[in-house]
């Protein structure tokens, strides 16, 4: 599939199809930096500068502010509900992520503060249907987190970012995961069960995180926010050089050109090729910011079932 | 009007001079680049007078706010430390190029205001 071109009037000009339905302004002091729907679509969280994260309940004439969640020092930075729709996660400058659960009540209580990264924490996020949350932090790393004997605990950091980590997607399956940073670079990280066959060494019970894949050379600048789309597979960047990107992968497409070298990879297996697809949504065309290197993917020698060919597509139609 | 101009008459956090004066900043220190249709990268680097590190920081976040304001072309910003000039040069660099802490260190009331008595033009 390749990206189209911006299209020349918005399929819904302004005024038409939308309503604002409600202004929430009395919760927060300061700047809301996420919002986040529950599963149920009943409640809203809002996570602020401000320190607080407000629970807003949808109500027929609005929404009411049914709770508001303290505790982290300053800056909360980010909110997401799990699956379940009864856990909450929040994470903040001051370098924690806590979870939080909510009962038939709708009495909200902090059941874990967990103080693995050792700088703010940028996003949080949980996987797609188990109680495993992932955090991106300033501090280089993406941390996993899972439930265990009544606490949460880190289960995995995954180190390989060379600057702050912004934000986290989990493919659906929740096999593999996705992380963009300051560093330019988009990363796909894969889990290993203990005894998996591809010989990556786990400790204990807990599932390892490879970084499986590294994309390089096709941001100009800090990457922010990352999607993983659930029902395409297809990857979408936004970055601070006014480009967003979106990468697709495909299994089985065979060699195409430049056939490139890769080591310690062995010769049985199923061919992977990652590419960039159009640069899309520009709102003016114009050329490619001049990229310091060439655009390039390198891969893990844990890639053992993928590989190994990439072409990058033409950015702009 | 140019990246200097709107730089150097910044006031010292601390000194009664500008950044110019102290040579803080200097026209070596400024790069320009053309990164798009009139879209620029601007690059300036500075040397602070004393490796006190929150000084340090402050200063960046007073040439950021500065440009961010007056700079009249389409542009991004990266502002570093001269290299060799302080101990935890890396750790000052990456705060004031991170945009979502700037942004929530200037909704802090007094260190906003210490950035607005560095960027003020006096009358």
């Amino acid at each position: 599939g390749c990206g189209s071109s911006p299209p020349s009037s918005p399929p819904c000009p302004a005024g038409s199809g939308w309503t604002c339905r409600a202004v929430l302004g009395d919760g927060h002091q300061r700047t809301v930096r996420r919002v986040a729907w529950s599963p149920c679509g009943s409640y809203l969280a809002s996570a602020s500068f401000d320190g607080t994260t407000c629970i807003w309940k949808r109500q027929e004439d609005g929404f009411e502010c049914v709770a508001t969640l303290e505790g982290h020092e300053n800056e909360v930075k980010s909110v997401a509900w799990a699956p379940s729709g009864t856990l909450l996660a929040t994470c903040s400058r001051d370098k924690s992520v806590w979870v939080w659960e909510v009962d038939e009540e709708e009495e909200y209580e902090c059941v874990s503060v967990l103080n693995a990264h050792t700088q703010d924490v940028k996003h949080v996020v949980w996987h797609p249907s188990q109680e495993l949350l992932a955090s991106a932090s300033y501090d280089d790393t993406v941390r996993l987190y899972r439930e265990e004997e009544d606490d949460w605990v880190c289960c995995a950091t995954l180190e390989g970012h060379e600057s702050t980590v912004w934000a986290v997607a989990f493919e659906k399956g929740g096999e593999r995961l996705a992380s963009v940073s300051d560093d330019r670079t988009l990363r796909v990280w894969r889990r290993f069960e203990p005894g998996n066959q591809e010989g990556v060494a786990c400790s204990g019970t807990d599932p390892t995180w490879k970084c499986v894949c590294t994309l390089s050379g096709y941001h100009s600048r800090t990457i922010y926010d990352v999607s993983w789309c659930h029902l395409t597979g297809a990857v979408a960047t936004a970055c601070g050089d006014d480009a967003i990107r979106v990468f697709e992968e495909s299994v089985g497409a065979g060699w195409a050109f430049p056939r490139r070298n890769f080591h310690n990879i062995p010769s049985n297996l199923s061919n992977l090729t990652l590419h960039c697809s159009a640069s899309v949504l520009r709102t003016s065309v114009e050329a490619e910011p001049s990229l310091r290197k060439r655009p390039r993917v390198s891969f893990s020698r844990h890639m053992s079932l993928m590989a190994l060919a990439v072409f990058p597509v033409s950015f702009l139609e | 009007v140019s990246v200097s101009d709107i730089i150097r008459s910044i006031r010292d956090p601390e000194k009664p001079q500008t950044l110019e004066e102290l040579e803080v900043v200097t026209e070596g220190g400024v790069e320009v680049q053309e990164i798009g249709e009139e879209e620029f990268l601007v690059t300036i680097r500075f040397t602070p007078t004393v490796p006190h590190c929150s000084l340090a920081t402050l200063i960046g976040l007073c040439l950021r706010i500065k440009l961010q304001r007056c700079l009249p072309f389409r542009h991004k910003l990266e502002i570093y430390i001269s290299e060799g000039t302080h101990s935890t040069e890396e750790d000052i660099n990456k705060q004031i190029n991170d945009k979502e802490r700037v942004a929530a260190a200037m909704e802090n009331p007094t260190l906003r205001e210490m950035v607005e008595q560095c960027v003020t033009e006096p009358e």
